[in-house]
This record gives structure tokens, C-alpha cells and sequence, in this order.
């Protein structure tokens, strides 16, 4: 039941490349939407089932203890509507633009790959499918990207192989130390829950699965792959960048790491967060001295995550939910973001913040809803921002106060670079830039992807409980390996 | 008579008679006038066709004092006789002298791979080891000078035979016979290492490998798939029969260290590389490289039989992907890196096939080249041997260097190439078959898991 | 099991000191020959063999035909043949039919290379 949400797009994507003309594109709207349609009727199967884990498919063992094991809780079941409904849009997005088959196929790949990523139970499964995320979408970046693609494709690529192959060995050496205290091969994430091995070994071990995670997070020394891939991708690329893949990586503590190791994430929680809030003032910082839309949005990027990060690093219930909601809340919201620069770099093929002003005339709607999603960015009460940052504050609070007040300040340096941004780009009156006047306003299409995307962000700020009741057993299984109160 | 009978008629060695057969079938053949040279390829890949399949019903067990077939033997005839298939298909020489030099070199890997006395491996090593240097004198690259890299080989490998023979006076003198058991003493110690060192030779490892850039470039793209995986694989073969003879010695225990270094270095050195031949040359000796990091930690393990299995995995699809990218560039005609670009955008499949080669080489997921790589890897760690896996998992990183360079160079970069001449026959299905298997490898590892127990058990 | 005649390690040590000596004496007395004897002198004619005053006609060495070397490999092929052939000259006795057939395939392997010499051409004179 679960395989065919990554076996769908799969051969979705085979199918689109052998599309001619504009089949492509009716072939991929078509798999995303049913894959959609599909993950929000798991959530019938997952509500009777009424567990941690709601729905398990297992396979027989391969060797040494690899299984393929598929199985969805809250969190997973969450991020795979996310994956799904961005997929939709990113699809929609890029309707009018005339792309070549493999676009749509790598798209229908991406997707197949993050679905993977966030289904699978066994460690080996999953590390197959977070380094198959890495082709189609250097593809993606590579060919359809703007003008510094080569080269973000590539630092992509290889940052991220980077990062991963420190996690291949990480986990490696994990399961052999698994092997040699308990007798027996496995490569599953329940049975190497708590496994918590010590000393230097164990040390080693921990500080590569941090750098294979902290690589998709991203943490802050290995966060530098991000502006340039973000800036340099399509826009529907962006949007699948920020609003999923970056999610993989907090994903992967709260799957992986916080299991695995509690002791040494307990031990080495001040470091941890200490990098997560460095995130978030050095990303703000690097947001407020961007000139480049797309870049502005990616630095903030890193900031958001560092909040989910710190929130999850907590370890309180209230933490852990907000780390966890905050990650769609960004997802959302980002991915708002991206796409409404993308529509006006699909009118002008621009992107500086002075190449723009004098917006509110000729393109109001587009005005208010870029407005709609700068304010959930920032954290206004009654929008999904709000809700994930304070539930993560609340938590820092009671875990670390001093963390929590840095952070604290990260949010109004969320204000500082985000309104004086929307500010310059829309509201300008001091001369319009170049780009201005061929700006011209949201059509139906744009209109409803917009709805959809706002309409989210309005409702999840003002009622998450249906979503917080659904991430709710993820984030009671995780609270009791720690040492928290 | 009943010891000629018992050892004509023994099915350890009914691949090797069958080559032996093909060989004067060749010779024959091309002493009839009236024969087109034709004639002797399709003999040859007959008899190896034979030789495999003849694998079948070889019965393991020793036929005498020297030949003495295991499971090891039988697996590593499979990726011999294999590996020469492809270039079969792609001589266009117009004699018969190259089919049967390919014939007699998978003889004498044969003859390696049944062999149960040090005396058997030298000469199954120099029955190999002499037809390689003629074909590579025979079947040039068109741009290369004509005999430099085949004396050039010559000498290294003639270098390699003193090698081996002065190891095994050394293994003698020390332990009285030429038998496959451990010697005693630093002077055994001493001929082990030498022997190694051989072995380490033919691989292509450093400090070693001097040889192995100039012959794979200056020779025929297929020639040099023959090269990078039969060869090799013969080479891998010596070194896991000397590991098992000495398990603790000094020479088991840097084979690990050496495995990092070479993957390392031959890394390194391709991304320098401008043109393509030898650009594939310097990653095949980082292939090599992984491979020995492979055997040192199966050495470090005990040398089991059955637990050879990642390496002779790795061997496998290393034999798909390195024939599959040498046959793309016989193929497409490109010498060059400067001149790939853009030819995604002109001849698209190719370009795919070879991209999957290239995923595949690079190791990323789901290729076959993935799971080798993780395979070789989690024996190291298994063993302990965690340096050097951190060697060889940098050696990766960088080899996506220059492997998705070629990638990004194809797809990304505007045309660049104007005469794209794609060869048809068949080197093209070659290359789809070569490109099909190292991507289903790592999709459909099942396959491979149940044949393995199979032959290792 | 042959035991080694010499006694192990420890007695090679003398063998080795010798080859050292060796090595020693012969380098010292080149390296004093060269700084202690006369600078040759590199001028005229000096370094021109002597041909009772006459200018050589031909540079030094044999000068045999290339084609002397495709024979002179024949040989060796043969020549080896000839030798692993004489053990069993030596030691047969005669109604040993295992010998017997294992030597006959061998020559009958022989007569077929050189079959194949000889239709190939190796063996013309031209």
C-alpha cells in the first residue's frame, strides 16, 4: 500500500520521458495529482489504525538485516502531504512554461525519491533513496536553472555527497556495533532505537550522521551550498528545494539521531544549540545584506530551520511539536514565497530587489498575498509562523532560556530583512525600477495556486489542532528517550 | 593412462581445454585460405561461450598435484572469460592473431584460477600476462604512437614476472615446497611480499601503477576494457590466493592501507586529465584501488571462502560499467573532455547510457556500482579498518569530481563536438547491455544475492 | 622438507658483510680512478677507434640483417621445446602409455605451430 507512493511517480517520470510535445506535462499533472489524492486518503487507513505507527508494509530481508520496511506515523504521513501537495504546485507553476519532457520526469523522480525518504523504516532503504533525491534534482538545477547553474549544480551535488558519505559510514559502523553488542544484524530504525553506543566510537559515529544531516538541514558551516542552489534553480525547483528537501535533514534527527543516540545528543545539547541558533542570526544577518530576492528568501531559509532545529532540540513535548509543525509551517510558507518570485521572474527574468518598486498599481493581488506570506514568514499571530515558532520558544524555554532568547531576536530579525524587502520590491514609491512595468498581476491559475497556499497558511495559524493532533504520537514516542522532564 | 585420462577428462579443467581447443580452432582458421578473418571472431566467442558455460558442470576438488579448482577458481573464471567477451565483438582486425592472443590469455587466467601450486599461478600469470602486450602493440588507439606503451607494458610486467619468481624461490627456500601454504620465517614473509607485489603490479596499484595510464590510452578503447576488468580481475585473484596463504603476515595487513592510497591517488590524478582514455585509465586504478581495500579486509577477516563475495560483486559490475564507458568512447569517437560538451543535446541515448555508466562508476545510488562500493566498505568496517574506508569514501567523493563533471559537461554546456559519429552495430548493443546491467544491479541486487550463495556455498 | 644449509638469519649476516665489501672495494677503486687519474682529453680524433690510421667504414657492431631476428626467435621457441622434451628422452621407458600419449599431444602441438609458422610465412628466407 505505501510502495505505490514512490513506485507511482516513478513510473510517472519513465512514462513523461517518453511524452512528445506537451503529453509531458498532462502526464506528470496527472500522477502528482493522483499521488496527492492518494495521500490524503491514507489518512482513513492511518486514523483506524490509531497507533504511532499507523500503517506498515514489510518486506522479506535481504541480507544482513536489510529490509525493505515502508511504514507512516504522524510526522511521516505529515511530510508526505507536504511532499505531495508541493508537488501539485510545482507542477501548476511551471504550466505555462515551455520546458522540455525530462523536466516533468524529474520532478515525478524528485518526488518519488522525498517519498521514499520519509516512508522508510530501514536505515538502508532510507539512506537509497535521500542520495536518489540528489539526481533529479541536479538535473533540474542544471538544465533549467539560470545563469550560474553549472556551478550550483555541481556544489549541490557534491556537498551533499559529502555530507552523505559520511553518513553512509556512520551507519555502517553503526550497525556493525549494533551487530557486535547484540548479536544480531539489523538495519532497522526500531531495533537500533536506544542502541546508544559509547565512547569514541560512539562519538565518531554521532558527529558523521550530524555532518550527513546537518548537510540537508543545513547547519550552520554546511549550510553554504544553499543560497547558490536556491538562487540558481527554476522556480518550481526552489520550491521543492526549500519546502521538502530541506526538511529531510530534520527529519533525519528526529528519526535517526534522537533514537539513536540520547545520551550524546543530551551531552552535546548546548553545542547543538548553539549551532541552530547561530543559524538563525547568522542566516537573518546574511538575509538583511542580500540585494537578490531569491537569495534574501534562501538565507531565510536557514534561519526558519534553525528555529525548527532548536525547537526539536529541546526535547519538551511543546518543542518537539513546534519543530515538527514548523516544518510544514515553512514548508507552506517558503514555498509561497518562492513561487510568487517566480512569477515575477517569469514576467521580467528579474530578480534584484531594485529592479522592482511601484508594484501596488499595476499588480495588487499579487501585493497582498506576497504580503500574506512575508507576514506568516515572520511570525504574525493568526498565520502558521506564529504558531510553530512560540510552540518551539515555549520549549527552548523551559530547556535552555538563553537559547531561547537569542532566538527570540531572531524573530525580529525575521522583520528586519523581510518587510524592508517587500517593502523596496512592491511598495516602493521612489522611482520604479526596470522590471516594473512589465510586472502585471496574478492570472486565474497563479490565483488559485496562491488561494490554496495562504488558505493553508491562514487556517494551520489559526486552528493546528487537527495537524498537531496527527503529529501528536510521533512526538510522544520521541520525548521519552530523552532526559527531559 | 588413467592419470591422462583422469586429468584430460576432469571437469576442473573443461573451460580451459575448451579455450585451449578455440585457440587451434583460431590458428586454424586462419591458416585456410578462403576465410575471412571473420571466421576466428566468431570462433573465439564461441569457445568462450563454451568456456562459461562449461562453468556449469565444473566439479570443484583437485586433479592432480597442481590444479586444484574452489569455489574462489570457479567464480573468478566467470568475470575471465566474461570480461573478453566484449572485445570480441569489436575486433576489426583482419587476421586471427588477436582472437587467439585473447583466446590464450583467458587460458592462462584459467589456468590461474585452477591453480593449486604457486608453480600453476606463475605460469597461468605469463600465459596471460604475454598476449596482453602483443595486443596492446596490435590493437592501437588511432592518435598514439605505435609501440611505446606496449614495450612500455612489457617491461613493467616482465619487471612483475621477476617479481614473482623471486618471491617464490624465497617461499621455497623457506618452506621446501611450491605448494599453496603458508611459509614459515622472515625469509617466507620476504617472498610473500615480493609475490605481492607482483600481484599489486598487474593491478595497477600505487606505488605500481606507473604503466597503466600510457597502456590503457595508447591501446583500443575495447582492448582496454579487456585490460581494466579480466586483467584485473586475474591480478585481484593472485592477491586474494597470496592473502590466504599468509593471513597474518605483514603483507595482508597493508593491503588495506595500500587500497586507500591508490584509490586516493588515481582519484586525484584523473581529475588532471584531459583527455578521456586516460581520464578512464586513472579512475579504473581508484577502482583498483577499492578492490584491494576489498581484499585486505577479507584478509583481515580470515580469508573465508564464502565471505568473498563482495568482491567478486564488485568485480562483476566493475566489469559492466569499465567496458560499457570504454565502449562509449570507441563509439561516440570522442578522445577529448573539451569535446563532450553539449552532446547530451545531441545524441541524447548515448548520452543517457553513458550517464548511467557514470552514476554507476561514481557510486551513487540505485546503481550497481553503489552497492559494490557499500559492500567492499562494510567488510573494512567490519574489520575495523576505518581509515582507510575514510580514504576510500574521500577517494569517491572525489572521483565525482571529474564523474559528474563529464555529466554536467554533456547536459549542461552548449554543443561543442560537430561531428558526432555514433557506430553503429555491435558496439552499440554492448553498450546498452553494459549500461542496463550496472543499473539493474543495484535495483534488482536479489537476483545476484541467491546466484552468490549459490557458487559460494 | 629441505632444511636450509646455512643456519638462518644470523649466518647470512657474513654473506652480506662480504657483498658489501664487495661493493665497497670496487666503487672506491672506480671513484679513485676517476679523480686521481688523467682528464681525458676530448679533442681531434682521440675518441675515433683505431684502424691502422685509416677512418672506420662502417659503424662498430655485427650490422646483421633485421631479418635474422625472426629466426633467431624460431630458435628459441624450438630450443625450448627441445629441452622440455629432453626428460623425457632421458627417462622413458618404453611401454608407458601414459607417457606416451601425454608426450604426443605435446609434439603433435609443436608440429602444429609449426604448421602455422609455415603457412603464415614465417619461415621464407625473403
Amino acid at each position: 500500500m505505501l510502495t505505490a507512493l514512490w513506485l507511482v511517480p516513478a513510473v510517472g517520470g519513465i512514462l513523461c520521458l517518453f511524452a512528445k510535445g506537451r503529453t509531458a506535462r498532462y502526464t506528470s499533472a496527472a500522477f502528482a495529482a493522483a499521488v496527492l489524492a492518494y495521500s490524503v486518503w491514507l489518512s482513513v487507513p492511518y486514523g483506524a489504525a490509531r497507533g504511532a505507527w499507523g500503517i506498515v508494509e514489510a518486506g522479506p530481508s535481504w541480507i544482513f538485516g536489510i529490509r525493505y520496511h515502508l511504514a507512516v506515523d504522524g510526522l511521516a504521513l505529515s511530510l508526505v502531504w507536504l511532499t505531495a501537495l508541493l508537488t501539485v504546485v510545482c507542477v501548476a507553476l511551471s504550466w505555462r512554461q515551455d520546458f522540455s519532457a525530462g523536466y516533468w520526469s524529474s520532478f515525478m523522480f524528485l518526488e518519488a525519491a522525498l517519498m521514499g525518504v520519509f516512508l522508510s523504516r530501514d536505515l538502508f532503504v532510507f539512506y537509497v533513496f535521500w542520495e536518489a533525491v540528489l539526481i533529479p534534482m541536479f538535473f533540474i538545477i542544471g538544465l533549467w536553472g539560470s545563469d550560474g547553474r553549472r556551478h550550483a549544480a555541481m556544489k549541490f551535488f557534491l556537498f551533499t555527497f559529502f555530507g552523505s558519505l559520511f553518513m553512509l559510514v556512520g551507519l555502517l559502523a553503526l550497525v556493525t556495533i549494533h551487530h557486535a553488542t547484540a548479536g544480531v544484524w539489523t538495519w532497522d530504525m526500531a531495533d537500533l532505537a536506544g542502541a546508544n553506543p559509547g565512547g569514541r566510537m560512539g562519538l565518531a559515529v554521532f558527529i558523521s550522521l550530524v555532518i550527513g544531516f546537518g548537510v540537508k538541514i543545513p547547519l550552520f558551516p554546511l549550510h553554504t551550498w544553499l543560497p547558490d542552489a536556491h538562487t540558481e534553480a527554476p522556480a518550481a525547483g526552489s520550491v521543492m528545494l526549500a519546502g521538502v528537501l530541506l526538511k529531510m535533514g530534520i527529519y533525519g534527527f528526529l528519526r535517526v539521531l534522537i533514537p539513536v543516540f540520547p545520551k550524546l545528543v543530551w551531552d552535546l545539547l548546548p553545542w547543538l544549540g548553539g549551532l541552530a541558533c547561530l543559524n538563525i542570526i547568522y542566516g537573518s544577518l546574511c538575509a538583511m545584506q542580500q540585494k537578490d530576492l531569491k537569495r534574501l528568501i534562501a538565507y531565510s531559509s536557514v534561519a526558519h530551520l534553525g528555529f525548527c532545529l532548536l525547537g526539536v532540540l529541546s526535547w519538551t513535548p511543546e518543542g518537539l511539536a513546534g519543530g515538527s509543525l514548523q516544518m510544514l509551517n515553512h514548508g507552506i510558507t517558503t514555498g509561497a514565497l518562492f513561487m510568487m518570485v517566480g512569477f515575477l521572474y517569469e514576467r521580467t527574468h528579474c530578480r534584484g530587489l531594485s529592479d522592482f518598486g511601484e508594484l501596488t498599481g499595476r499588480a495588487p493581488w499579487m501585493t497582498f498575498f506576497f504580503g500574506w506570506a512575508v507576514m506568516a514568514s515572520v511570525g504574525l499571530p493568526g498565520l502558521n509562523g506564529f504558531v510553530g515558532e512560540f510552540m518551539s520558544l515555549a520549549g527552548m524555554a523551559r530547556a535552555i532560556p538563553l537559547m531561547a532568547f537569542v532566538a527570540a531576536t531572531g524573530i525580529v530579525l525575521s522583520a528586519a530583512y523581510s518587510l524592508p524587502a517587500y517593502q523596496t520590491v512592491f511598495w516602493a514609491s521612489s522611482g520604479a525600477g526596470s522590471a516594473s512595468p512589465k510586472v502585471s498581476d496574478l492570472d486565474a491559475r497563479e490565483k488559485v495556486l496562491v488561494w490554496v497556499l495562504c488558505g493553508l497558511m491562514l487556517y494551520i495559524g489559526l486552528c493546528p489542532t487537527p495537524l498537531l493532533t496527527v503529529l501528536a504520537p510521533s512526538v510522544a514516542a520521541i520525548v521519552p528517550y530523552g532526559f527531559a522532564p | 593412462m588413467r592419470d591422462i585420462l583422469a586429468f584430460f577428462s576432469a571437469p576442473s579443467l573443461w573451460p580451459q581445454l575448451t579455450l585451449g581447443s578455440g585457440i587451434l580452432c583460431c590458428l586454424a582458421a586462419g591458416m585456410a585460405r578462403g576465410l575471412e578473418a571473420a571466421t576466428s571472431r566468431v570462433l573465439g566467442t564461441a569457445a568462450l561461450i563454451v568456456a562459461l558455460w562449461m562453468l556449469l558442470f565444473t566439479k570443484l576438488g583437485a586433479a592432480g598435484p597442481l590444479v586444484t579448482l574452489d569455489s574462489l577458481g570457479l567464480a573468478w573464471q566467470i568475470l575471465f572469460y566474461a570480461g573478453s567477451l566484449p572485445v570480441f565483438l569489436s575486433l576489426e582486425a583482419d587476421d586471427e592473431v588477436p582472437a587467439a592472443l585473447l583466446l590464450g590469455a583467458g587460458l592462462g587466467m584459467g589456468l590461474m584460477a585452477a591453480g593449486g601450486s604457486l608453480l600453476m599461478l606463475f605460469v597461468g600469470l605469463e600465459l596471460a600476462s604475454l598476449p596482453s602486450y602483443l595486443l596492446v602493440a596490435k590493437l592501437r588507439s588511432p592518435s598514439a604512437p605505435p609501440f611505446e606503451a606496449a614495450v612500455k607494458y612489457f617491461f613493467a610486467g616482465a619487471l612483475a614476472s621477476c617479481l614473482f619468481a623471486l618471491g617464490m624461490a624465497l617461499h621455497y627456500a623457506a618452506s621446501g615446497s611450491l605448494a599453496l601454504s603458508s611459509a614459515p620465517g622472515p625469509m617466507g614473509q620476504a617472498g610473500l611480499a615480493l609475490m605481492g607485489a607482483a600481484a599489486l603490479f598487474k593491478l595497477g596499484a600505487v606505488p605500481f601503477h606507473f604503466w597503466l595510464p600510457d597502456v590503457y590510452e595508447s591501446c583500443a578503447p575495447a582492448l582496454a576494457g579487456f585490460l581494466s576488468t579480466s586483467v584485473k580481475s586475474a591480478a585481484v585473484f593472485l592477491l586474494m590466493r597470496l592473502a590466504s596463504i599468509g593471513m597474518g603476515s605483514a603483507m595482508a595487513a597493508s593491503l588495506p592501507w595500500i587500497g586507500a592510497v591508490t584509490a586516493l591517488y588515481g582519484a586525484l590524478l584523473a581529475l588532471r586529465q584531459e583527455r578521456l582514455q586516460r581520464l578512464l585509465a586513472y579512475s579504473s586504478v581508484s577502482h583498483a584501488g577499492i578492490i584491494v581495500l576489498g581484499v585486505g579486509a577479507w584478509a583481515a577477516q580470515g580469508c573465508d571462502r564464502a565471505a568473498a563475495a563482495p568482491i567478486f560483486f564488485y568485480g562483476l559490475v566493475y566489469l559492466f560499467m569499465s567496458n560499457g564507458a570504454f565502449f562509449f568512447v570507441k563509439a561516440s569517437g570522442l578522445t577529448k573532455r573539451g569535446e563532450v560538451g553539449g552532446y547530451a543535446r545531441m545524441c541524447p541515448v548515448p548520452a543517457a547510457l553513458f550517464a548511467t555508466l557514470l552514476l554507476s562508476l561514481a557510486g551513487i545510488p540505485p546503481s550497481g556500482g553503489f552497492l559494490a562500493k557499500l559492500f567492499i566498505f562494510w567488510e573494512a568496517v567490519k574489520a575495523g579498518l576505518y581509515l582507510p574506508v575514510a580514504g576510500a569514501a574521500l577517494a569517491a567523493l572525489i572521483g565525482l569530481g571529474y564523474y559528474l563533471g563529464l555529466i554536467r559537461d554533456m547536459y549542461f554546456d552548449e554543443p561543442v563536438w560537430r561531428r558526432p559519429s555514433w557506430e553503429p552495430g555491435a558496439v552499440r548493443w554492448v553498450l546498452w547491455a553494459c549500461a542496463t546491467a550496472a543499473a539493474a544491479l543495484g535495483v534488482l541486487p536479489w537476483v545476484f544475492s541467491s546466484v552468490l550463495e549459490r557458487i559460494f556455498s | 622438507m629441505l632444511a636450509p644449509p646455512w643456519g638462518g638469519a644470523r649466518e647470512m649476516i657474513g654473506l652480506v658483510f662480504d657483498l658489501y665489501l664487495v661493493v665497497l672495494t670496487v666503487a672506491a677503486f672506480t671513484l679513485a680512478g676517476w679523480f686521481l687519474g688523467p682528464r681525458p682529453k676530448h679533442e681531434g680524433d682521440a675518441e675515433v677507434p683505431y684502424e691502422t690510421g685509416l677512418r672506420p667504414f662502417s659503424p662498430p657492431g655485427l650490422g646483421l640483417a633485421a631479418q635474422y631476428w625472426r629466426f633467431a626467435v624460431l630458435f628459441v621457441a624450438f630450443d625450448v621445446d627441445l629441452a622440455l622434451l629432453l626428460p623425457w628422452a632421458l627417462n622413458r621407458p618404453f611401454l608407458d602409455l601414459n607417457l606416451m600419449v601425454s608426450v604426443t599431444v605435446f609434439v603433435g602441438l609443436v608440429a602444429f605451430m609449426l604448421l602455422y609458422f609455415w603457412r603464415k610465412g614465417a619461415l621464407e628466407c625473403r
